[in-house]
């Protein structure tokens, strides 16, 4: 074993919906990780998260403070030489703002107009602007990665991807891993694996397929998983769902530790335990 | 006591009119003998250069052992927002209303965010998210080894977002300052805040408008009116002396 902490930043996919399950920080994979290693840990991920947001969760998360009802303690991270840094990525169409109110960035869950019309994660209103922001973005292609043009949401997955590699730098002895967990549900966001993406921006009665080279796929857990998001280890087994009974497609404790094995897996890949 | 030297900021600290070898983070990298990245960027916001370290990490980082990470933080009247085409975190330079419009450049349609601003100002929620900016600022330490973290206002503006200049904003502003500083030693935070080697006023103000000072000051018959408060090159003199003073009493 190389490390000596695990971080985990995420949304609730990581995050382990800790107020329906009923167990703490350590019924959640990163806890599972961190008890199967002996080692300590902190779980920042939150519900919600986009993915812009899940790369600023080691700076951006509170210390010590309740977020989104679950208590985010950092303890023993300062003495930590060695500390793995694991972003569990989600589905890439959220939308990432400044919250006036908390005085930090933070995303809301969907970009659906449906949900728009509502509150955001904080219960509050959404203005009009907080409509329109990420729906213009979503219908705009701006930036050439590896020779293709990408419109925004993509683009700010790989930017995430990149900025959580990037702890690597900051950090002496760190080492990231990074992979999808969360899918969109319904409309799948990836094909066949996580190199296969639908594209969103073609009319949307013609869906096409496109290959995505994501960076940094030397870190990423999903080759674990033959390189599909890890949600689809149980997507359609409703006994490792939260709550089948609204078909909430969350895991439950078991659910959880089909997660907690696959990152395991691709802990020992990368650490050659 | 440390190593190197991370310098954060908006214009302040980058450069304005003159060569980064003669910023005052170049400055104290000469003094102290040690190397410096100096990460600041024009226009941005408080929050953006809480970011910096993350944002704008310098290739030579893993040469940068041991550092003293200066955050010279900016009026708090600039909004972060997230930048479409770059997909990062930058700033509103400016909130006031005839300053917000589309930005080719950034792809934002800074209008839409006017009524949020305006909400904001109301609240007071700028000065409030400034304390928010602090903590994240301060988690560095945590998460770089070795870590020392001074902050300090540098750049304040005497003029409200509503275009109306405030005659008491210098000592509105050395009020928050002091208050920013007690919040965070109350709340357990270990806060080395540089404006107290200037009486907790911005750093800006040891310039005291001395012609000399900017890169360009016009003195009318009326008063003194700033075209441009930025240092010259006799003022990031002044701003380094300063730190160094600081430094040396404080951290080294």
């Amino acid at each position: 074993m190389d490390f000596d902490f695990i971080l985990a930043c995420g949304d609730s996919f990581t995050e382990g919906c800790q107020n329906i399950v009923g167990l703490g920080p350590e019924g959640t994979w990163p806890g599972l990780l961190a008890k199967k290693y002996n080692v300590p840990f902190a779980n920042l991920a939150s519900g919600g998260s986009s993915n812009t947001l899940i790369s600023l969760q080691p700076v951006n998360t509170p210390h010590g403070k309740i977020e989104n009802g679950s208590a985010v303690e950092w303890n023993g991270l300062e003495n930590a030489k060695k500390p793995l840094i694991i972003f569990g990525f989600t589905v890439l169409d959220r939308w990432t703002y400044f919250d006036g109110d908390m005085g930090r960035i933070t995303s809301h869950f969907s970009i659906d107009p449906e949900y728009m019309s509502k509150t955001d994660n904080h219960g509050n209103d959404w203005t009009d602007w907080q409509k329109d922001v990420p729906l213009q973005n979503l219908h705009r292609k701006h930036n050439f990665y590896n020779g293709k043009l990408l419109e925004n949401y993509t683009w700010a997955t790989v930017q995430a991807i990149n900025l959580a590699m990037q702890y690597e730098q900051l950090i002496p002895g760190a080492t990231v891993m990074w992979g999808f967990i969360h899918e969109r549900h319904g409309v799948d966001s990836f094909g066949e694996n996580i190199f296969t993406l639908i594209d969103k921006l073609s009319d949307p009665y013609e869906v096409t397929h496109g290959v995505m080279e994501w960076p940094s796929t030397h870190r990423c857990f999903n080759k674990a998983y033959d390189w599909k998001p890890l949600q689809r280890m149980f997507d359609k087994k409703k006994q490792y769902w939260l709550r089948p009974e609204i078909n909430d497609h969350h895991p439950n404790l078991e659910g959880i530790q089909l997660i907690a094995d696959t990152i395991d897996t691709a802990i020992q890949g990368v650490f050659d335990v | 006591m440390f190593d190197s030297i991370i310098a954060c900021g908006d214009s302040f600290t980058k450069y304005h009119l003159t060569e980064i070898s003669k910023s005052w983070p170049a400055l104290l990298g000469q003094h102290y003998n040690v190397p410096v990245a100096n990460l600041g960027k024009g226009g941005a916001s408080n929050y953006e250069i809480a970011l910096q370290p993350l944002q704008s990490t310098p290739n030579n980082i893993k040469e940068l052992k041991n550092p003293l990470i200066i955050f010279g933080l900016t009026t708090p009247f600039r909004y972060p927002v997230y930048l479409p085409k770059e997909t990062r975190i930058g700033s509103l330079a400016s909130v006031l209303p005839e300053h917000l419009t589309y930005n080719q450049y950034t792809g934002v349609e800074e209008k839409i965010f006017e009524p949020t601003i305006k909400k904001m100002l109301v609240d007071d929620a700028f000065h409030q998210a400034d304390i928010q900016i602090l903590e994240m600022m301060l988690r560095w330490k945590e998460l770089i080894e070795g870590s020392t973290i001074i902050w300090g206002r540098i750049h304040f503006q005497h003029q409200e977002p509503d275009g109306v200049v405030n005659r008491n904003a210098l000592e509105e502003e050395q009020e928050r300052i002091i208050s920013l500083h007690q919040y965070l030693q109350d709340n357990g935070f270990e806060s080395n805040c540089f404006n107290e080697v200037c009486e907790w006023f911005p750093l800006q103000h040891v310039l005291k408008g001395e012609p000399d000072m900017h890169i360009n000051w016009e003195k009318l018959n009326q008063g003194t009116k700033i075209l441009d408060g930025h240092p010259s090159d006799a003022g990031i003199k002044r701003f380094a002396d300063n730190f160094i003073q600081y430094i040396d009493s404080k951290i080294a």
